[in-house]
């Protein structure tokens, strides 16, 4: 503790100092006001004792001064003093000293009246260290925060989000959200988007959906499905987070060519398909546990489809933006929600949205982070799809030469495998196929579908047309599927390099242990209701390829892709 | 909130109260921590009847409930959800994690 002693009288002076010294205190002396304001704003003084006699100011006026110039923190002044009458004391405690002591006194009588002040100095020191540390503290955490972010920046491709049919609106309750909106193409066309909340928010929860964005773009760049997908998140998330984190989310594919669009829900609230009138033509509950709980046996990665036809709106949404309260408490709400999507033209939904849920909170944070998505069926939605007019192989250009890949997939590789993702990765070790990849994912996976579905499964077509056809003809497929005791599909992949002509050719065959069709008379009119026309995918698959022909019985197709200049 | 164990000791029953979120955090471990301490307990029973909020992180504390159980080889029930509470356990699917009623 370092005392401060202010007297006029070099005596007085000496053996008050004496006395301070003795209690083990470091004193410094001034013998006048200004002195005595000069070592204050020098050195660090915890206490000071003054005189109230002093040549320039009284002791009154310094105290005062020293208030004054310490404030907000508090500078301990005790005056000691000779003078005794009442008037004075007043004036003292008036110009804001702690305590008044008269001279002459004990020294152990001195100590006991300043030990008080000295406690409460001691605490307020303390007091404010723990302040300069919560201090730093809340600085390296901004840090910290500003560094996720700008990894989530970089981790989310914000460009994909700029995807034609989409329309996302993402309000962190925080400067870092907890909540995520991803998007991207397979190589197909079909738009996968995922929105996910994680457990909290802030920093801890963007933590929580850092880990599957990686997941969720490379997966869809392969061509997998959603199901797939969402396998793959819980497992990662499973395997990283702690038991209490979890991430609630919503998987999304469009298939703007099939016009149809599949759901996965855990955990978040209801997503919906709005007609143009804004009814609601369907409705994906939340039928899975969230990302990170369910082990990989227990998984479930059932999807629910509904048609999709054009001028329907897919709406996502994360439970924030229905629990936002207003300054009463009371949530925005689900009806409102839907009340006004439903009055709303498609185009002007979004800014609807954000404009009432702003009115309703009305200058209040939100205290969790809000998310809404807009999936539009539209012309610009689809996906254009088209043969590369010239395809410029890279300057090395290798030899594609005789490249030959042969696949026989049983009833096990045919439930459980994700066949498509995986010849096309085989293809693309060829640098040849490369350029092409979201042409032979296209017809790989029409070949292959069509050789499971109607081959194998005996499934038929028709049924993909009807009012809600889409989700009874993929339950039926689930469900022959699952049963599956017998059935293959052989595939061969080679490549040709024709003599005479420096062109490298892909031939893909696709053979499978069904039935077949009456392929040679195509158009005519059977009556027996088997397939007499080509689908819409094979027909896609014709225009593609250089040529696709059938054989055997129907059950194998040959299709003929000219892969460029060799 | 509180634990009290059943007539036939053989379950301790967590009465909840209130808002049931992140500020409960440590009272809540506390208070399973004395339910899976219990010799004897075989079963713990949430008791939502008093609850007026959960959040996530909410469950969050079910989901480390239910874990440190296991590890004591006690189970876990959820009682008396219903209103907003039971809408949130069903969003989540949590009852394919717990039996609830």
């Amino acid at each position: 503790m370092r005392i401060l002693l202010v007297d006029a009288d070099p005596a007085a002076r000496a053996t008050t100092a004496g006395q301070l010294r003795g209690m083990g205190l470091d004193v410094l002396e001034a013998d006048s006001g200004e002195a005595a304001l000069e070592v204050c704003a020098r050195e660090r003084i915890d206490l000071v004792v003054t005189e109230l006699a002093l040549p320039d100011l009284s002791g009154y006026a310094l105290t005062r001064v020293l208030r004054h110039r310490a404030f907000p923190s508090w500078q301990p002044v005790v005056v000691l003093t000779e003078t005794a009458d009442e008037a004075s004391v007043l004036e003292t405690f008036d110009a804001g000293a702690d305590a008044f002591i008269r001279k002459p006194i004990a020294d152990r009588s001195l100590h006991a009246r300043l030990r008080p002040i000295m406690r409460a100095l001691m605490q307020q020191q303390e007091s404010e260290a723990r302040e300069r540390e919560l201090q730093k503290r809340y600085v390296a955490e901004e840090e910290e925060k500003r560094l996720a972010q700008h990894l989530m920046q970089r981790l989310i491709n914000v460009d994909k989000l700029n995807d034609p049919a989409l329309e996302c609106w993402v309000a962190p309750a925080q400067t870092l959200s907890g909540d995520l909106v991803a998007a991207a193409r397979t190589p197909g066309g079909t738009l996968h988007v995922l929105l996910a909340d994680g457990t909290g928010h802030g920093l801890a929860a963007s933590l929580n959906v850092l880990p599957i964005t990686a997941p969720f773009y490379r997966m869809t760049e392969r061509g997998f499905g959603i199901g797939a997908i969402a396998r793959e998140l819980n497992a990662k998330l499973r395997d990283m987070m702690p038991a209490d984190h979890f991430v609630a989310a919503t998987l999304v594919a469009a298939d703007f060519r099939e016009q149809a669009v599949s759901v996965w829900n855990g955990g978040n609230p209801m997503a919906y398909l709005l007609g143009p009138q804004g009814t609601s033509e369907c409705v994906f509950n939340s039928m899975h546990l969230p990302l990170g709980l369910a082990d990989d046996d227990g998984f479930d990665e059932s999807v629910e489809t509904c048609n999709m036809a054009p001028g329907r709106q897919l709406v996502v949404f994360s439970d924030g933006l229905v629990e936002a309260e207003d300054a009463a408490g009371a949530v925005f709400g689900e009806e409102r929600l839907a009340e006004l999507l439903g009055r709303a033209r498609p185009g002007e939904r979004l800014s609807r949205v954000k404009d009432d849920v702003a009115g309703h909170l009305a200058g209040q944070a939100a205290h969790d982070d809000m998310s809404l998505v807009l999936v539009n069926c539209n012309e610009t939605a689809r996906p254009q799809v088209e043969r590369s007019a010239s395809v410029t192989t890279h300057a090395v250009a290798r030899h594609a030469g005789a490249w030959r890949i042969a696949l026989r997939l049983g009833a096990d590789e045919l439930r459980g495998m994700d066949v498509v993702p995986a010849l096309l990765g085989l293809l693309n070790n060829l640098d040849a196929a490369r350029p092409h990849a979201g042409v032979l994912f296209i017809i790989l996976s029409e070949l292959y579908n069509n050789a499971l579905d109607h081959g194998v499964l005996g499934l038929s077509s028709a049924l993909k047309h009807e009012a809600d056809g889409m989700d009874r003809y993929l339950a039926q497929r689930t469900q022959r599927l699952a049963g599956l005791g017998e059935g293959s599909i052989e595939i061969v992949l080679e490549t040709e390099e024709r003599p005479g002509m420096d062109e490298n050719t892909l031939w893909i065959h696709c053979r499978d242990s069904g039935p077949g069709f009456d392929y040679k008379n195509v158009g005519a009119d059977d009556g027996s209701g088997a397939r007499t026309a080509f689908g819409r995918g094979l027909t896609l698959v014709r225009t593609l390829c250089d040529s696709l022909e059938f054989a055997g019985c129907g059950n194998e197709a040959i299709a003929r892709f000219s892969l460029g200049r060799a | 909130m509180e634990t009290q164990l059943n007539a036939d000791k053989a379950t301790a029953v967590i009465r909840l109260e209130g808002r049931f979120d992140f500020n409960r955090h440590r009272e809540f471990r506390s208070v399973c921590d004395q339910a899976l301490g219990a010799g004897g307990v075989r079963e713990v029973e949430v008791d939502f009847g008093k609850v007026e909020y959960i959040d996530s992180s909410a469950l969050g504390m079910l989901l480390l409930l239910r874990d440190n159980a296991r590890l004591a080889n006690k189970t876990v029930r959820l009682a008396n959800c219903s209103g907003s509470v039971r809408q949130i356990l069903d969003i989540a699917n949590f009852a394919k994690l717990f039996p609830i009623n």
